[in-house]
Formats: structure tokens, sequence, C-alpha cells
């Protein structure tokens, strides 16, 4: 019955969908856009020679960039091992790289807080050699990294899903070792995924706040990252702030999408 | 290098593919192993390769047991199906790739790829991607790859089986002198029996992962072992019997359904078979021959169903007494006795090509 209504009424169906969607679109504009009408561009230069602004974007590009750094270090191996591998709990493992993708990072922030701080599981131990990561810089790297980096490792662990098992067995056969295979058949394959999982890792650490906030705090000039101070300033009534941190965050939104969609897509 | 495969299983979860098969290949010969899709033929060469591990058994090459030498350390070429270059480099490094996993000089890589170029006339798609190259070229690349790091044995996995037919003959004709000339071990896996008959110096026929027999090619084609091989090399009379003993004679009785009147054949007395046995009763549709004027044994009055023009052949589908039986003849005989649709005509069953299986099927 829907069908045939449907051919009958096409022009109207689509007048209908089309819109809904021009609606929607319209919808996350306005939303961005009154970002940008919300502050003159002097105003805009202004806010980026104040110290705040000025630490808060230094501390996230060091941080979001320290995560990346990490999350190469140790997300290709484990992209390799859940790609390739026979393990019999690599369905399990892979439900558990989705859960920090999938909850609130609020809650993972309770999750490190707890785990870390000073009566915590490792907290503890840590405190024992004098290291402490709750309110500090390393808290921010370790809030970022726990959130961003499953992105990276799904990733690649789909571009080297996508090998034909006949290239790996090739490169075995030609006399290449399974690092040589690594490094020079898996990686350059599988680099459009890995550039684009270092772009959505890197995006992903530099726009945390939830398990941020909860694990370093929220002190300025020490554990502010942009998106602390966004949120730290705007509930201060400071918006000018919070307005110029949040134009550079979209505007670098913005052109990671764009290149990853023009070059990778 | 001779290849021993002595007593290899092989389960993929519950599947078995492969059940305590054994499998000799002589230094220099070129092997083919014929069998149906899905019977475990790329299974034995990845054993080989040792990209696969056996459950059992062991592969074992100039008397070494291989089983436990990763791939790498093998020295096998490897030829997939599906060519298996790699994308991202182009024909010179594709070729190039197992001298560089070998840590050979560049000036010496330069010096072989480019001889190899040459031998395999790829010259002009030095710096072409595979995505840029035909089905036949990408096959030469494969080919050149995986023959430039001298490898002592050359594994084929259906090579040609994404060529069209001019690429097929080329290639194989290539692969045969290639051989020919490196004298390499070579085993070659295929479902095809042109590319068996060109290449072979010897065949096995795999089913349900087992060899079912091996041999040279007139061994297999005129003296298959089973009725799956027969049937599988296209011999198209196949005929359930049961044998009859008389006057010391060995006659086949044929049991089936289509016949109207009764059909005896009588086989060669070194046959042993036993009184009232259950046989299949096979001939080369060349070998059955149609003829003016009654023969004293075998020779059966019958008709012609149709004539199917075949290139140089002519197929013809006889009958004889319900029973459909082919034949291969040549435009010559045809004209020499007029032979036309519905024609009376004599078919004659020589004793000495029928072959004889037991069976066990109920007739």
């Amino acid at each position: 019955m829907f069908h045939v209504f449907v051919k009958k009424n096409k022009n109207f169906f689509e007048l209908i969908l089309y819109t809904i969607s021009i609606l929607f679109f319209l919808f996350i504009f306005t939303v961005l856009f009154s970002l940008f009408i919300s502050t003159s561009f002097i105003e805009f230069l202004n806010q980026l020679n104040s110290p705040l602004v000025i630490y808060s974007i230094f501390i996230s590009l060091e941080t979001s960039l320290i995560v990346v750094i990490i999350t190469l270090i140790i997300g290709l191996p484990v992209s390799y091992i859940l790609a390739l591998s026979n393990l019999k709990f690599k369905k399990l493992l892979d439900t558990l790289l989705d859960l920090p993708i999938i909850i609130p990072p609020l809650v993972s922030g309770l999750a490190l807080l707890v785990l870390l701080s000073a009566n915590g599981l490792l907290g503890k131990l840590l405190y024992d050699w004098n290291i402490k990561i709750i309110f500090t810089k390393k808290g921010i790297i370790i809030a970022q990294l726990f959130v961003a980096s499953p992105f990276f490792i799904k990733m690649v662990k789909e571009g080297i899903s996508k090998i034909p098992k006949d290239i790996l067995d090739a490169s075995s056969t030609l006399g290449a070792s399974p690092s040589y295979t690594f490094f020079y058949i898996i990686i350059p394959m599988a680099r459009k995924e890995l550039i684009s999982g270092i772009i959505m890792t890197w995006a992903r650490a530099l726009g945390e706040f939830g398990a941020t906030a909860m694990v370093a705090g929220c002190i300025p000039q020490k554990t502010s990252t942009m998106t602390i101070t966004i949120y730290t300033q705007a509930m201060s009534g400071d918006l000018s702030s919070s307005i110029a941190l949040a134009l550079i965050l979209i505007t670098l939104s913005s052109l990671i999408i764009l290149i990853i969609k023009s070059k990778f897509s | 290098m001779n290849i021993l495969l002595k007593e290899i299983s092989k389960k993929f979860g519950s599947q078995i593919i492969l059940k305590d098969l054994t499998l000799e290949i002589k230094a220099g010969e070129f092997h083919v192993l014929l069998g149906p899709s899905g019977e475990g033929k790329t299974t034995i060469l990845k054993i080989i390769a040792g990209l696969i591990s056996p459950d059992k058994g062991q592969v074992i090459f100039n008397n070494i047991v291989m089983n436990k030498i990763p791939p790498q350390k093998r020295k096998i070429g490897f030829l997939f199906q599906d060519f298996a270059l790699f994308p991202h480099l182009n024909v010179y490094e594709n070729i190039a790739f197992p001298l560089k996993t070998r840590g050979i000089r560049k000036t010496k890589i330069k010096k072989l790829v480019d001889k190899y170029l040459t031998l395999f006339k790829l010259n002009k798609h030095k710096y072409k991607y595979p995505h840029q190259l035909s089905g036949g070229e990408k096959q030469k690349v494969a080919l050149a790859r995986a023959l430039i790091f001298s490898p002592k044995v050359l594994l084929l996995d259906e090579p040609l089986s994404h060529l069209d037919a001019w690429q097929r003959d080329e290639l194989r004709k290539e692969l045969k002198q290639i051989q020919t000339s490196t004298k390499i071990t070579t085993i070659y896996v295929t479902h095809d029996q042109s590319d068996a008959i060109e290449l072979a110096d010897k065949i096995s026929i795999i089913h349900k992962g087992r060899i079912e027999q091996t041999g040279k090619i007139e061994e297999i084609f005129y003296h298959p072992k089973s009725k799956f091989i027969a049937s599988f090399i296209g011999i198209k009379n196949i005929f359930k019997g049961k044998v009859l003993k008389y006057n010391h004679k060995n006659i086949v009785k044929i049991y089936e359904k289509c016949l109207t009147k009764e059909l005896n054949l009588i086989i060669n007395t070194y046959n042993s078979f036993e009184k009232g046995q259950k046989v299949y009763l096979c001939i080369h549709p060349e070998n059955v021959l149609i003829e003016k004027q009654a023969k004293d044994e075998n020779c059966f009055r019958g008709h012609i169903r149709e004539l199917i023009n075949q290139g140089p052949i002519i197929c013809a589908i006889l009958d004889i007494n319900g029973l459909k039986v082919y034949s291969f003849i040549t435009k010559e005989k045809q004209n020499e006795l007029k032979l036309e649709k519905n024609r009376s005509i004599w078919v004659y069953l020589p004793k000495e090509h029928l072959i004889i299986y037991n069976h066990t099927i109920d007739i």
C-alpha cells in the first residue's frame, strides 16, 4: 500500500524528503554559524592574546600530539593482532575496544579517577613511586588516550583486514619476514586508514572534555585544555574567550574532515 | 628438488580437507594436481610452501623434513590464482621485492630485474602499477617475481583461470618453455584438463582429500583407476553393469533403465571379475567406432540420434537399444559413411578399450 502511495505521489513524497533534509542541514549550519557572528574579528584576535587562551591552545596541541604518538606506538601492534591473529577471544577484545567509544566520556573519566587516585588500585602504587597523575598534564594525556586511541585501532584494524590473505602469503613466500611484511606491505597498503586514524585520534583528543575534566580537573593554566577553558569561561560568564577557542576548534575540525574526505575517501 | 608429502592430514574446523595424503614429486618434474574445486588442491600447495601447517604428516624436501621451516626460508616460488601483486608497488618494484627481502645490493637488483623485464617482455610496463596492467601482463609480472630469486620449487595455483583463451594458450607455452629450460620442480594446480594435458609430465588426480591416481597423461586418460576419474576426465560413456561368465568369456550385462532390449558386452578375460560382480563399464568416445558392416564381437545395430559439429571433429550421439553412446568421428568418416541423423549404423565397442571398475551401488 505504502509502495503504491509513494509511486503515485512521487513528487509530493520527494518534496517532503527534501524539506526535512534542508531543515536539518539548516539547523546544523545555524548552530555553528551563530558562533561566527557572535564575535568580531578584532575581538577574536584580542582573545588570542589572552594568556589563558594561549595556554589552552598550547596544552591542547601538546597533549593531543603526545596522545597521537603513544597511540601509534601502541595502536599498530594491537591493530595487527586484532586483524590477523587467530586469537580465540578476538571478538571479546574487539567489544572491549568499542567501550571507550560508546560509554560517555564522563564515565570513562570517573573510572580513570577511581583507578588513578591516591587510594585507587594503580594510583596507590604510583603515589609510592611519587608519580602523580590526577590533576596533572599526565592525567590529561591518559584521559585523551583512553577515549581517542580506539578510533585509530579500529580504523587501522579495518585497513589491515582488507588486505587479501594471498598478498601476505605472497610476501612470505618471496622471502619477507613477518616484520618486513609489516613495514613494507601492511603499513603501505593500510596507509589510508592509518592516516585517517591518526587524524581522527588527534581530533578526538583535541576535543576531549568529559574524561579530561574528571581526571585532570579544570585548573586554569595547569590542566585547562581548550575544551575545559571553553566550559569554565562560559560558566563564569566570559563568553568571548570561549567563543574564540570554539571557533578555533570548529575551524580545525572542518579542515580535518575536509582533508579526510578529499584525500582518503 | 625432490618433494615428498608423507601421510598429510588437514582439517579446517570439522571439515576434513586432506586425509593421509602421500605424494612424491621428483626433481625437475612438471607435476599437475588435477581435480574439481574444493578438493584440497590449494591446501596441498600451501602446505608445501609452509603457509599452512598440516595437522599430521611430514613435508620432506630432498630428505629434509621441512615442517618447522617458515615459508620465507623454503625457497619456493608461488604463483597465486589472483596474481597477488603488491598494489602499492610498480612492476619493477614488484619483481625486485624478493631480491630486496634477501638484502641483495641495488646494482645487482637492477641488473637482474632488467633481465627479467626483457625475458617476459615487460620493459614498457616497468613503471606501471598492477591496476594499469591486463590479466596476462599481471600474470607475467607475478611469474617473473616468483622466478627471479631462483627458487628450488615453483608452485602454481590455477594461474591461468583468470585469463582469456588466447592469453591462456600463450602463457601455457611460456610456462612449459620456462620449466623445460630451468628444470625447476613445478607443481601446478588446476581443474582444467587441457592445462594438464599440455603441461604435465605427471598428473595426480585429487578427490576427497586423497590422491586417487598418479601417472603419466596416457595412464590417467586411458586407464583411469576409478569411475570418478573416468567421469572427471570427460569419458561420457559410463554404464552400470553386472559380470556374467559365459563359455569362459567374461560378459558384462548392461543395466541401464533406458535399455529397451538386453545388451551384453564381451570384456577381456584378464579382467578377473567374479560372476555377479557389479561394475561400471566405460569407453572413450574416440574408441566407439561406427562401421558399415557388423564385426564378430561387441558390434550392435543402432542409429544416429544427433550429429554435433565440434570444429575439427563431430560428436555423434548414437542409440543402441535406447542406450545413449557418444562417438567422436572425423568429417572424412562422416562423408565416407554418409552419416546423418536417424541413419541406421553398426556401433563397435572394441573390448580392448573397455575400462571396467567394481562398484557397490544396487542395480
